[in-house]
C-alpha cells in the first residue's frame, strides 16, 4: 500500500476516535465554540486528505458531514441529538470505508447517496442557500483559507505553537492564492493539525512499535553494560576513565528513562471510544447513562493499553447493561434517573489501578447463588459455607451469566472469565466489589510496565535473588543482638516488631536452597539474618534472608513457562556482573507458603527442628525437683508434657503407673524426696523409648528456653552433666540412665543382643547433647559405642586402623558434613563395606532418597531412638 | 552452506530422488546420538556460569546468560531418562528457539551438520519407549551410528510434565 495512504489511515483512525468523544461532549454543551471549531477542523482534515489522495467516496461522505458541521458552527443549525446522530452516522460510514481501504488498499465500490442526501437535507433544511458542489475548487480554497483564519485566534492562546502556526498560516494563506489546490489542502491540513495538537503541546512522530521495542531491548543491554563498566571502574584505582564512565552512566540512565517514556501513553487512548459507546448503549437500552472519567492522563505502557482495551470495554458494557437500572426503576428506588458509570485510573506504586464503577443496583447475591447451582458450578451446601466475596468471584467463572435476558450487548456469559484471564495474563488482578442497591465496582490492578524495575538483591543459601523494591517496606537485622528474634506460633514464624507480630518466612526453607552449606555458614555467622519486610496489598510480612546486597535497576526478562509455573518467580534478569538471577514475586511467594503451610505442617515443623540445630540452638526444658533444684533436658527428646491426676495413679509391682495412650506408663520421681500431693495433679514429662512410656514426675515445669549448645563453655564439666543456662547452673537430666534403671528393672529385658556383644559402633555428632543422649540407647543394648564430634576425627580414627561394624553419623555438621563423610567412605576400598546410618533432625523423603545415593542405609530422626535402635540391631546382626 | 545444499540438491535431482532436504546437527548425550534440525538452532556455545533455579523440575539445569539473553538450560537426560552423568566443564550447549524463549540443551558433544534427503530418514522403531516416540521424528543411520532426530517443539513441551 502507498505509504501516504498508510499515514492517512493511522491519522484518520485517530481523528475518528477523538471525533466520537468530541461529538458526544458537544451534544451536552452545544454552545462550546472551541469544541465546534475543533470538530469542524478534524472533519475538514479528513475531507481534504481524501481529496488529495483521490478517494472520492470518502471525500463525499466527509464533505457532507463537514457541511452540517459548518452550519452548526455558523449557528445556522442547532446541534441537537438528531444532528449529532446524523454526524455520528456519517462517521460510522467513514470508519467503514476506512477499514475497507485498510483491508483492500483501494476504496470500496459504490456510493453513499442515501446518507449524503440525508446529511445534505439536514444541512439545507436550515434555511440555507449555500449548496455546495464537491467539485468546486474555488469553494474549497476559500473554505480552507477561512478555516485557517478561524483557527488562528484559537491558536494564539497557545504559547509554544502559536508563533509557528501563525507564520504557517500566513505563508499558507498567501500561497493559497497562487499555488495549486493540492498544496493548499496540504498546508491547510498541516495548520489544522497544529491547531488540533495544541492541547497536548507537542508534536509527534509516528514510530513503529517494533522499533521502540527493539530500542528498549538495546537500551536494556546498554544499562547492563554500563553497570559492568561501573563495577570495573570501582575496582581500578585512580582510573582516568572514571569521569567518562560517570557521564556515560548518567546519559544511559537518561536514555533509558526516555525510551521508557516513549512507550508510555495516557490511558485516555484506551478510553476514547467509551463516551460514544455509552451514548449508543443508552439509546439502545433506553437507559439514561452518563460517563465520568478521571485520571485520563495516567500513563502506562503502550503494550498494556492495547491489552486492556477489550477487557475494559467489556466491563463498561457490563456496567451499563447489568449494573444500571432503567430510569423508572432508578426513580422508584430514590435515585436520579441518570445512571453514572465512572472510570478512574491512578498510580499506586508500580501498578496502575483502574476502577470501573456504576451507581446501579449492585450484584444480586441470591441470583448469583441460584445461577451457581443451576450451572452446577457448586452445590448448595458448598455455597452455604461461602462468604459473599467468595460468591461474587463466581462471576468470573467460565460459563456464568446472571442476566435473565441475553442481550446483544452482554449476557452471553462469555466475557467475565475472558476478562479475568486477559488481565491476569499481563500480571494484573481484577476484583469486584458490590453494594446492593448502591452499585458495584470492578478494580483492575496492572503493572505499569513490563520493562524496568528496581530490585533489592538478597542472598540466601549462597544464591542471589531479587525482590522488587516496590514491595519492600523496610529491612532489619535479625539475631541475638538486634532485638528482633524469630519466634514461632504453631509452627508459623513471626517476628515481634514495634509491638506487632509480623508473619515471617525463611526464604531458604521455602526455596530449599543451600541446605547443605548453610549449616556451616549459619553456625559460623552465629545466626545473623536479615528480615526484608514486604507489603502485599496492605499486608506486611517478613522474608528472612542471609544477606542483603544492594538495589539495582534491572530489565525484567520473562522466564520460560516451565519456570513460571513454579509460581514464585516473576522473571529473571542479568546483573552488572553478567550473572543471571531470579526475581522473586512476593505475592507468589506468600501464596506458595500459604498453600504449603496448610498441607504439610509436619514437614515445616521438621524444617524448624532442623533450623534450630543448624544454628546449634536447641530448646531446653527446665524442670525442678522438690528442693527446687533445676534440671535441664532437651525438649526434642521429651514426648509430651502432661498433668496427671493423682487419682489416676495405680500401682504395679510397687511402682506407680498410669494408663497412658493405650499402654502403661511408669512414673518415676525426679528425686527421692518427692512427695505426691493428696489430690490434684502432678506435672509429668513423658519420654518414649522402645515402645515404653516413662513419666518423670517433677515439682514444676519451669520454662522452655532456647540455648546455644554449640558453645561447650556452658557445660561446667567434661561429662556434660551440668550446664549453665541463663546464668543458672542446672543438672542435665540423665534420661538414658533413668530409663535403664526403671524400664529394665521392671521388665525382663528382651533385647536380642547379649551384653557381651563385641559389636563396635562409631557415632559422629557435633552436638555434645546428642553425643550424650544417643549412645546410651545402644550401650543399654550392649553395643560398644565410640562417640566422636566430627567427621574429620572419624576419618582419622578409621585411617588409624580402628574397626567398626557400623557408623552412625549426623548429617549437618560444621566442617565435613555427614554426606561428604559418606562419600569419602564410599570411595574408599577399605571403608565402603561399613554400613552407614545417617541421623538428622529432619527425616523428609527427599533427603532420604538423596543420601541413599551415598550408600547410606537409612536416615533416622534424631529423636526417634526406637527406630534407630531397631535399625542398628538389624544392621549389625 | 547454502551452496552446499544446492549442490546436493542438484545431485539428488539428477538422481531423480527428489524429495525434501533436511539439514541437522548431530550431538551426543551419553552413548546416544541425536539430531536437531538446523533451522531450530540459534547458537552452539560452551555453557558458562549456570544459575540454578530453586524449586524447578529436575529437567531444568538453570539459566545461562547468552549475550544478554537469558537461556533456560535443559537437561535432555532427565527428560528422556538417559542414564549418564554430565560434566558441565566439558559439555556443550545447543541453543534453540521455541515460541520466543531460548532453551539450551546441554549435551556432551556436538558433531557435525548432516544434510540428507527426507527419504533417508527411517521411521521410529515401534517398540521405542513412549517418551522417545513422542519426541523423535525418525532415525537416521550414519556410519553405523543411529541418530535419533528430535522434534524440538515436542521436547520442550515435555518440560515440567514429569511433575504433573
Amino acid at each position: 500500500m502507498d505509504e501516504l495512504i498508510l499515514d492517512f489511515l493511522t491519522e484518520t483512525k485517530e481523528n475518528l476516535d477523538s471525533l466520537d468523544t468530541k461529538l458526544v461532549t458537544l451534544e451536552q454543551n452545544p454552545n462550546d465554540d472551541e469544541l465546534l471549531g475543533s470538530i469542524f477542523r478534524t472533519m475538514h482534515t479528513i475531507k481534504g486528505t481524501c481529496g488529495f489522495l483521490n478517494l472520492p467516496r470518502l471525500e463525499a461522505v466527509a464533505h457532507a458531514g463537514e457541511n452540517i458541521m459548518d452550519k452548526i458552527r455558523s449557528k445556522e443549525l442547532l446541534a441537537t441529538a438528531k444532528e449529532i446522530s446524523l454526524i455520528l452516522e456519517s462517521l460510522d460510514k467513514i470508519k467503514e470505508l476506512v477499514s475497507y481501504l485498510e483491508a483492500n488498499g483501494t476504496e470500496a465500490e459504490g456510493n453513499d447517496i442515501e446518507l449524503i442526501t440525508k446529511l445534505n437535507n439536514a444541512a439545507t433544511n436550515s434555511q440555507n442557500q449555500d449548496k455546495e458542489s464537491p467539485a468546486s475548487v474555488n469553494d474549497q480554497e476559500t473554505q480552507t483559507s477561512e478555516d485557517i483564519n478561524n483557527s488562528v485566534p484559537q491558536v494564539e492562546v497557545n504559547e509554544q505553537v502559536s508563533i509557528e502556526a501563525q507564520e504557517n498560516s500566513l505563508t499558507s494563506s498567501s500561497q493559497i492564492q497562487e499555488t495549486q489546490k493540492k498544496l493548499a489542502v496540504e498546508k491547510g491540513l498541516e495548520v489544522a493539525n497544529r491547531a488540533e495538537t495544541n492541547k497536548t503541546e507537542q508534536q509527534t512522530v509516528r514510530v513503529n512499535i517494533g522499533v521502540l521495542d527493539h530500542l528498549m531491548q538495546v537500551v536494556g543491554e546498554l544499562v547492563l553494560n554500563r553497570n559492568q563498566l561501573v563495577q570495573i571502574d570501582r575496582i581500578v584505582k585512580d582510573s582516568k576513565f572514571t569521569g567518562s564512565i560517570q557521564r556515560l552512566s548518567y546519559i544511559t540512565s537518561e536514555l533509558q528513562e526516555g525510551i521508557m517514556k516513549a512507550r508510555m501513553q495516557p490511558i485516555e487512548s484506551a478510553w476514547s471510544k467509551f463516551p460514544r459507546m455509552i451514548r449508543d448503549l443508552g439509546k439502545e437500552l433506553n437507559k439514561k447513562l452518563q460517563l465520568e472519567m478521571y485520571g485520563k492522563e495516567t500513563e502506562l505502557d503502550r503494550q498494556l493499553i492495547e491489552m486492556i482495551k477489550d477487557p475494559l470495554t467489556h466491563m463498561v458494557r457490563n456496567s451499563a447493561d447489568h449494573g444500571i437500572e432503567l430510569p423508572e426503576e432508578r426513580l422508584a428506588s430514590g435515585k436520579r434517573d441518570v445512571g453514572t458509570i465512572t472510570l478512574n485510573a491512578y498510580h499506586q506504586g508500580s501498578h496502575i489501578i483502574i476502577e470501573i464503577s456504576d451507581d446501579g443496583k449492585g450484584l444480586n447475591i441470591e441470583k448469583i447463588k441460584n445461577k451457581i447451582i443451576q450451572n452446577r458450578l457448586a452445590t448448595a451446601e458448598e455455597i452455604n459455607l461461602m462468604n459473599e466475596q467468595d460468591i461474587i468471584t463466581y462471576v468470573f467463572k467460565p460459563g456464568f451469566s446472571t442476566s435473565e435476558t441475553v442481550t446483544a450487548i452482554s449476557g452471553r456469559g462469555v466475557g467475565m472469565d475472558v476478562v479475568k484471564t486477559n488481565i491476569e495474563k499481563i500480571g494484573g488482578t481484577v476484583d469486584l466489589k458490590t453494594n446492593p442497591g448502591k452499585g458495584s465496582m470492578f478494580i483492575i490492578k496492572i503493572p505499569l510496565t513490563l520493562a524496568i524495575i528496581s530490585v533489592l538483591i538478597v542472598e540466601c543459601g549462597g544464591e542471589k535473588f531479587g525482590i522488587p523494591q516496590v514491595n519492600v517496606v523496610e529491612m532489619c537485622k535479625a539475631g541475638e543482638d538486634s532485638g528482633y528474634r524469630v519466634e514461632e506460633i504453631n509452627q508459623k514464624k513471626v517476628v515481634r516488631m514495634r509491638n506487632a507480630l509480623l508473619p515471617t518466612i525463611i526464604l531458604s526453607d521455602v526455596l530449599q536452597v543451600g541446605a547443605r552449606n548453610s549449616a556451616n555458614k549459619k553456625s559460623s555467622d552465629n545466626s545473623d539474618h536479615y528480615i526484608v519486610v514486604c507489603d502485599i496489598n496492605g499486608v506486611n510480612f517478613g522474608i528472612i534472608v542471609d544477606k542483603i546486597h544492594d538495589t539495582e535497576e534491572i530489565v525484567v526478562k520473562s522466564v520460560a513457562p516451565v519456570i513460571k509455573s513454579i509460581g514464585i518467580f516473576s522473571g529473571n534478569t542479568i546483573l552488572g556482573n553478567g550473572k543471571v538471577i531470579m526475581i522473586i514475586d512476593p505475592v507468589g511467594l506468600l501464596k506458595f507458603v500459604g498453600d504449603v503451610g496448610e498441607e504439610s505442617d509436619s514437614h515445616s515443623s521438621m524444617h524448624h527442628l532442623e533450623q534450630q540445630n543448624l544454628g546449634n540452638r536447641t530448646s531446653l526444658l527446665i524442670i525442678s525437683d522438690s528442693q527446687d533444684n533445676l534440671y535441664v533436658v532437651p525438649l526434642e527428646i521429651v514426648s509430651r508434657l502432661e498433668e496427671v491426676k493423682i487419682s489416676s495413679i495405680e500401682y504395679s509391682n510397687n511402682s506407680r503407673v498410669i494408663q497412658y495412650r493405650g499402654s502403661l506408663m511408669y512414673l518415676t520421681e525426679i528425686d527421692k524426696n518427692f512427695t505426691y500431693p493428696k489430690d490434684g495433679c502432678v506435672s509429668v514429662a513423658v519420654f518414649h523409648r522402645n515402645q515404653k512410656y516413662l513419666g518423670i514426675v517433677v515439682k514444676k515445669i519451669v520454662d522452655i528456653v532456647e540455648h546455644n549448645l554449640g558453645d561447650d563453655a556452658s557445660f561446667t564439666d567434661s561429662n556434660y552433666k551440668t550446664m549453665v543456662v541463663n546464668g543458672k547452673t542446672m543438672d542435665v537430666l540423665q534420661i538414658g540412665d533413668i530409663f535403664f534403671n526403671h524400664i529394665q528393672l521392671e521388665e525382663k529385658h528382651t533385647a536380642p543382643i547379649s551384653k557381651k556383644s563385641s559389636k563396635n559402633v562409631l557415632f559422629i555428632d557435633d552436638s555434645p547433647f546428642f553425643r550424650k543422649f544417643i549412645p546410651p540407647v545402644m550401650i543399654n543394648e550392649g553395643i560398644n559405642v565410640s562417640s566422636i564430634e566430627s567427621a574429620e576425627q572419624a576419618i582419622s580414627l578409621l585411617e588409624s586402623g580402628n574397626i567398626f561394624d557400623l557408623i552412625i553419623t549426623d548429617i549437618n555438621m560444621p566442617g565435613m558434613s555427614g554426606i561428604e563423610f559418606a562419600e569419602y567412605c564410599k570411595n574408599s576400598n577399605r571403608f565402603n563395606q561399613i554400613p552407614l546410618i545417617a541421623l538428622s533432625s529432619s527425616s523428609d523423603d527427599k533427603l532420604i532418597s538423596q543420601i541413599k545415593n551415598y550408600g547410606i542405609i537409612d536416615c533416622i530422626a534424631k529423636t526417634n531412638h526406637e527406630a534407630l535402635l531397631n535399625i542398628v540391631i538389624r544392621t549389625i546382626q | 552452506m547454502t551452496s552446499n545444499i544446492i549442490k546436493i540438491d542438484n545431485q539428488l535431482q539428477s538422481n531423480e530422488k527428489v524429495n525434501k532436504e533436511i539439514e541437522f546437527l548431530t550431538l551426543s548425550v551419553g552413548k546416544q546420538q541425536f539430531g536437531i534440525a538446523v533451522n531450530n538452532i540459534r547458537d552452539v556455545i560452551i555453557p558458562t556460569e549456570i544459575t540454578t533455579v530453586p524449586m524447578v523440575t529436575r529437567e531444568v539445569i538453570g539459566l545461562i546468560n547468552l549475550r544478554g539473553r537469558i537461556v533456560t538450560a535443559v537437561d535432555i537426560r532427565e527428560i528422556l531418562d538417559i542414564d549418564s552423568t554430565y560434566n558441565l566443564d566439558t559439555s556443550m550447549s545447543v541453543v534453540v528457539d521455541f515460541r520466543g524463549d531460548l532453551y539450551s540443551l546441554i549435551v556432551d558433544k556436538v558433531g557435525e551438520v548432516v544434510t540428507t534427503n527426507l527419504s533417508n530418514i527411517e521411521e521410529n522403531p515401534e517398540h521405542l519407549e513412549e517418551k522417545w516416540l513422542e519426541i523423535a521424528i525418525g532415525i537416521y543411520t550414519a556410519n553405523q551410528d543411529l541418530i535419533v532426530l528430535i522434534d524440538i517443539a515436542k521436547l520442550i513441551k515435555k518440560l515440567g510434565e514429569k511433575n504433573k
